[in-house]
């Protein structure tokens, strides 16, 4: 088995392009493209918005119930990232009947969202989860 | 001529070492901010083409087809509280906005993410 042994992996001809073969091997794609660029593992509770482990998050600022901003550490290139998010019922671990939300703070440095029940009000969550996918800047 | 450089693992000094099958395996595939009204899609990688089929719904064109049907994704809308679905063939993804009232929702930005294994 071979092993590289790297801090930085740098493309050649592009610098932030670097081709990964597909598993099937019919395609190449772009490492870069593909990577998450944020992700964060938050307890929502509230007067609590602790972060148990995340990538790229600066920090987590709590926007009232059920609404929390992350702040990115690398900023992205523009607002246009595809991002997801998902959390368990308020104050346990049970599944719940709630809806994800995006809010209308986004951008390069900061991203929105929250969660609400479905007659549409935020709720807070001790379990968060959020993945951004897109490009650094 | 590009650099070419075949290897099972990478090791960082700092953040431990991984298979590179992670990295090939665990790659997002797929991922678009489209526009939930219309055919704009506003950021996208792997992505040829977008349709829209009727309201709340859209079909997203692969450029490089995924090996099967079973791939994971996620689809949320920005604007709204909302509870979507998906279809999943190889070629083309199809999702369904809705509202938290079940209605179908016309969004700005669909946010997309397809991740699984390529052709």
């Amino acid at each position: 088995m071979s092993e590289m042994i790297v801090n930085k992996l740098t493309g050649k001809t592009s610098a932030g392009d670097i081709d990964v073969v597909s598993e099937g091997g019919a395609a190449t794609m772009q490492l870069q493209q593909g990577l998450c660029k944020a992700w964060v593992n938050l307890d929502g509770t509230p007067g609590t918005v602790l972060v148990r482990d995340s990538f790229n998050t600066a920090s987590i600022t709590d926007g009232g119930t059920g609404q929390y901003f992350l702040n990115f550490s690398s900023i992205m290139r523009n607002d246009d990232y595809a991002g997801h998010n998902y959390h368990t019922a308020t104050g346990s671990s049970s599944m719940g009947a709630f809806n994800n939300a995006w809010g209308g703070g986004h951008s390069e440095s900061t991203t929105q969202f929250g969660h609400s029940s479905y007659n549409g009000t935020f709720v807070d969550s001790d379990f968060v989860f959020l993945t951004v996918h897109g490009d650094l800047a | 001529m590009a650099g070419k450089i075949i290897a099972d693992q990478i090791q960082s000094t700092t953040a431990g070492t991984l298979d590179t099958k992670y990295v090939v395996t665990g790659s997002v595939k797929v991922r678009a901010n489209t526009n939930n009204t219309g055919t704009t899609i506003n950021e996208s990688f792997n992505v040829s083409s977008l349709t829209d089929v009727t309201t709340g719904q859209q079909d997203l064109y692969f450029t490089n087809n995924m090996s099967t049907t079973t791939w994971s994704g996620s689809i949320d809308l920005r604007s709204v509280s909302d509870d979507n679905s998906f279809l999943d063939p190889i070629s083309t993804s199809r999702a369904d906005g809705y509202s938290y009232n079940g209605s179908a929702y016309h969004d700005n930005h669909m946010l997309w993410m397809i991740i699984g294994d390529l052709a």
